[in-house]
């Protein structure tokens, strides 16, 4: 182990936190973090929610619309389309600049189709070929024969606490459960595997055993230890958490977290100075 | 009327996973099973799915307000 490598062990002693993926399913990865509390990972998943800065269509300018659905309708559609996001090239604009000014807070993009046919949101072209939809497939709109469509407009560079559309992703998180059987030689011991909604219980050659692969899946509902006090104790650890991002593609999931501590880290600063 | 985007409750995209949806159920998959292989988990975005009902393309043939 280099020094470096060693010193940064001796640091992470210290704070006893320690972070590993658990699993990833679809779009929702799972980490399991040691050492916090929830008052703490609870602020960085508000902060990741609501300041971490992702593009999103904001503003849509229509040439024609035949289609069946309204202008604002489409529009709505059209700005809940996540986007990929470069975020180091790319700005949140303050609050009294306009974003149309610089490159770095908007980019724009535009659209003309003819029906018949679905529009999608591969079909929109942005002024930054490194700006795509990450789900091309997404319909906007069906056009008839005969129905056309055509608009411009900006994305732009925004935060999740003014509206959910520049949100990176659903991030929730539980505690991880303890779940010890008292009496495995219990007589009822199929009866109170099945108890389980989840399937953790299971009889193995007569004795009740958990399912230690699935324990993570545990929702600590309590229905095996309600209903059967004196063979189950369920219970769960303080400081150890089952913590998900279910991401919606903008960002990676590292650049969440950064992002997130920048942005808790920034405020601190702040508040540091104020004071 | 159209599948919406993404998610009311939670967000999640989900309008690009509607027509894999509908293959599934024409293969006579449950919906349970066809939301299941999609990834779609909570029933929030389970809703969405069961709740709609593909109506644009009929209202499309009439004309506008
Ligand atoms: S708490 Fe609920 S999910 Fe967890 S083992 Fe008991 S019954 Fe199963
Ligand atoms: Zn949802």
């Amino acid at each position: 182990m280099t020094d470096a490598g060693k010193e940064e062990e001796k640091e992470a002693e210290g704070f006893k936190m320690k972070a590993e993926l658990v699993s990833k399913k679809f779009t929702t990865s799972t980490y399991l973090l040691k050492g916090v509390t929830p008052a703490f990972i609870n602020s960085i998943r508000r902060a990741a929610l609501s300041l971490v800065p992702t593009l999103a269509i904001e503003e849509v300018e229509f040439v024609k619309n035949s289609s069946p659905l309204y202008d604002e309708f489409i529009a709505h559609r059209l700005g809940l389309v996540s986007l990929k996001t470069d975020i180091d090239s790319y700005e949140v604009p303050p609050e009294d600049v306009d974003p149309r000014e610089f490159a770095k807070y908007h980019v724009a993009f535009k659209l003309s189709a003819k029906g018949p046919g679905m529009v999608k949101a591969s079909g929109l072209t942005f002024s930054d070929p490194k700006i795509k939809p990450i789900y091309p497939e997404t319909p906007i709109v069906n056009l008839l024969e005969g129905q056309e469509l055509e608009f411009t407009g900006i994305a732009v560079m925004g935060l999740g606490k003014e509206h959910s559309k520049w949100s990176p992703g659903h991030i929730f998180y539980k505690n991880v459960p303890e779940l010890k059987v008292k009496n495995p030689k219990a007589e009822n011991a199929s009866s109170v595997a099945n108890s389980c909604p989840r399937g953790l219980l299971k009889v193995e050659s007569g004795k009740l055993i958990v399912d230690e692969k699935k324990l993570f899946e545990c929702t600590l509902c309590g229905a095996c230890a309600e209903a059967f006090p004196d063979v189950i104790e369920l219970s769960f650890k303080e400081d150890e958490f089952l913590f998900s991002i279910d991401n919606f593609g903008q960002l990676k999931d590292a650049e969440i977290f950064k992002k997130a501590m920048e942005a808790l880290d920034s405020k601190f600063k702040e508040l540091s100075k104020a004071v | 009327m159209i599948i919406p985007i993404r998610c009311f409750s939670c967000g999640k995209p989900l309008a690009h996973l509607w027509q894999d949806y509908l293959s599934h159920i024409k293969a006579g998959k449950t919906p349970k099973k066809a939301m299941d292989e999609l990834g779609v988990e909570r029933y929030c975005c389970r809703s969405v799915f069961l709740g709609n009902a593909d109506l644009a393309d009929i209202i499309g043939r009439f004309r506008k307000g």
